[in-house]
């Protein structure tokens, strides 16, 4: 538990040497961040953390229309919206902090340049697909088969109307 | 180009979870068995009937589909009989690298025959199948040395020096692709919340069991449902239990404790579709599943 926690100061002077001590409001107020971050126990802040990361995507994926979406989705209430922006607000500055070390970590991975540039931007450009609920060949979010309710909307495709009764298929209707 | 860059890799200095699987020391054999198995589900899939029944179907694109591929080679490959010429170029190019004759370069013209023939196909069906995991798996089996046992090439050319981990890493890399296609799947069904809240109650699913009755096993079989398809519980009980199976993929990037269960509770949901109507991803993830052979650790 106590390998968990590390002192704040510890904490800023790494992002200080993440950032090149620029100085700036940003960079502080994300250190601070970082800082308040690290004093969490590494369970509750995995929680929190895993609670934002679906704030943030429960906003992302009803960003954009979706074809796949036959059903729209409600609307959200003003203050719905305005307590889940507010939430975004310290996930993206922990990401931005987070960002000269993810750069490293990248560039230390023991994998040659040419391929880890060609498989991370191909597995950057899923990942937001998959945020965004978009779908452009050859990236996908794997949504087509969450709603079927809505996938044949194109007229070259039918519907099919289910009539049960007595556990059996009474008729089906295909409908251009 | 990756071959000089694999004898000359720095040593890691990532000191976590990644950083250690990627490190690992890889199987060469292991590497060009997941060649040859992709290569051989390559020219299973280009050698479908699928592609010339789309074709005979419709002539022109899904107003619903989206893709990256220029519309001038669409244009192009739907033109005369180019859309053969790539096919063949596919076939050719899948049984060069199963063989591992000229593997460096077959490799490619297999992953752009590949990427092609699936747009035509996802733009004329509206599809998800092989092109979801291979596309990716395609990429990094051309970015990686896995021609260096099972080929032709190498009793031309001696195998040269390579980096403990060069036959790991792809491994771990498409491993990794094989465990988000299915969190993405999970995240999907479950964002944004309200939808799924709709997937969970079973709605999606009982839809998704009639609309493909007519192409079930199970009807072929009993000549009527498995059970009275209006009923409700059963199918929330398969929602949820297919986004536990998905979200349990995360598992296969944490630790290899459970790769077996975790890979055969995906290949069995799998069977279940199939049984629903569904069955291509069958193969798909019996081929993929080839990865979780790799060397301990």
């Amino acid at each position: 538990m106590g390998a968990s926690y590390q002192t704040v100061r510890a904490v800023r002077a790494r992002h200080r040497r993440d950032v090149g001590a620029r100085g700036d409001g940003a960079s502080y107020g994300a250190g601070a961040l970082l800082a308040m971050a690290a004093r969490v126990p590494s369970a509750l802040r995995r929680l929190i953390g895993a609670v934002l990361v679906a704030n943030a995507l429960d906003l992302s994926t009803s960003l954009l229309p979706t074809f796949i979406d036959g059903n729209p989705s409600t609307r959200r209430s003003p203050t719905l919206m305005a307590i889940q922006l507010a939430l975004v607000v310290p996930l993206a500055a922990l990401a931005g902090a987070g960002l000269p070390r993810l750069s490293r970590w990248w560039r230390a991975l023991p994998i040659p340049l040419v391929p880890r540039t060609l498989m991370s931007s191909f597995l950057l450009l899923q990942l937001v697909h998959v945020a965004l609920r978009m779908e452009i060949y050859p990236f996908t979010n794997v949504a087509i088969f969450g709603d079927v309710v809505g996938l044949p909307i194109d007229p070259a495709l039918a519907t099919v109307t289910y009539e049960p009764g007595d556990g059996r298929i009474r008729s089906i209707v295909m409908a251009p | 180009m990756s071959r000089a860059a694999d004898a000359t890799a720095e040593p890691c200095r990532c000191d976590d979870w990644v950083g250690a699987r990627l490190q690992r020391p890889g199987s060469p054999l292991h590497l060009a068995f997941v060649r040859v198995v992709f290569a051989l589900h390559a020219l299973s899939v280009l050698t479908s009937p699928a592609l010339p029944l789309s074709r005979r179907l419709t002539d022109r694109p899904l107003s619903l589909t989206h893709t990256l591929v220029p519309a001038s080679i669409e244009r192009w490959l739907v033109a005369r009989d180019h859309l053969d010429l790539v096919i063949a170029v596919g076939v050719i190019a899948a049984l060069c690298v199963v063989i591992g004759l000229l593997t460096r370069v077959t490799l490619w013209l297999l992953f752009a025959a590949f990427v092609l023939t699936q747009n035509y196909f996802f733009r004329h069906s509206l599809f998800h199948d092989d092109w979801l995991y291979v596309d990716f798996y395609l990429l990094v089996l051309c970015v990686s040395p896995c021609a260096d046992r099972l080929a032709v090439d190498r009793l031309l050319r001696p195998t040269p020096a390579r980096a403990r981990n060069a036959y790991r890493w792809p491994v771990e890399v498409m491993v990794a692709w094989f465990a988000l296609v299915y969190v993405s799947a999970a995240v999907a069904k479950l964002l944004p919340l309200p939808r799924g809240l709709w997937w969970l109650s079973g709605g999606s699913l009982q839809h998704f069991a009639v609309r493909f009755l007519f192409d079930s096993p199970i009807y072929w079989v009993l000549g009527r449902p498995l059970f009275d398809y209006s009923l409700r519980w059963p199918f929330c009980i398969g929602a949820t239990a297919c986004v536990l199976v998905e979200l349990s993929a995360i598992l296969l990037l944490l630790t290899r404790r459970f790769d077996r269960p975790v890979v055969l509770a995906i290949i069995a949901m799998h069977v279940v579709i199939a049984l629903i109507g569904v069955p291509g991803f069958v193969q798909i993830a019996l081929v993929s599943s080839v990865l979780f052979l790799r060397p301990r650790p």
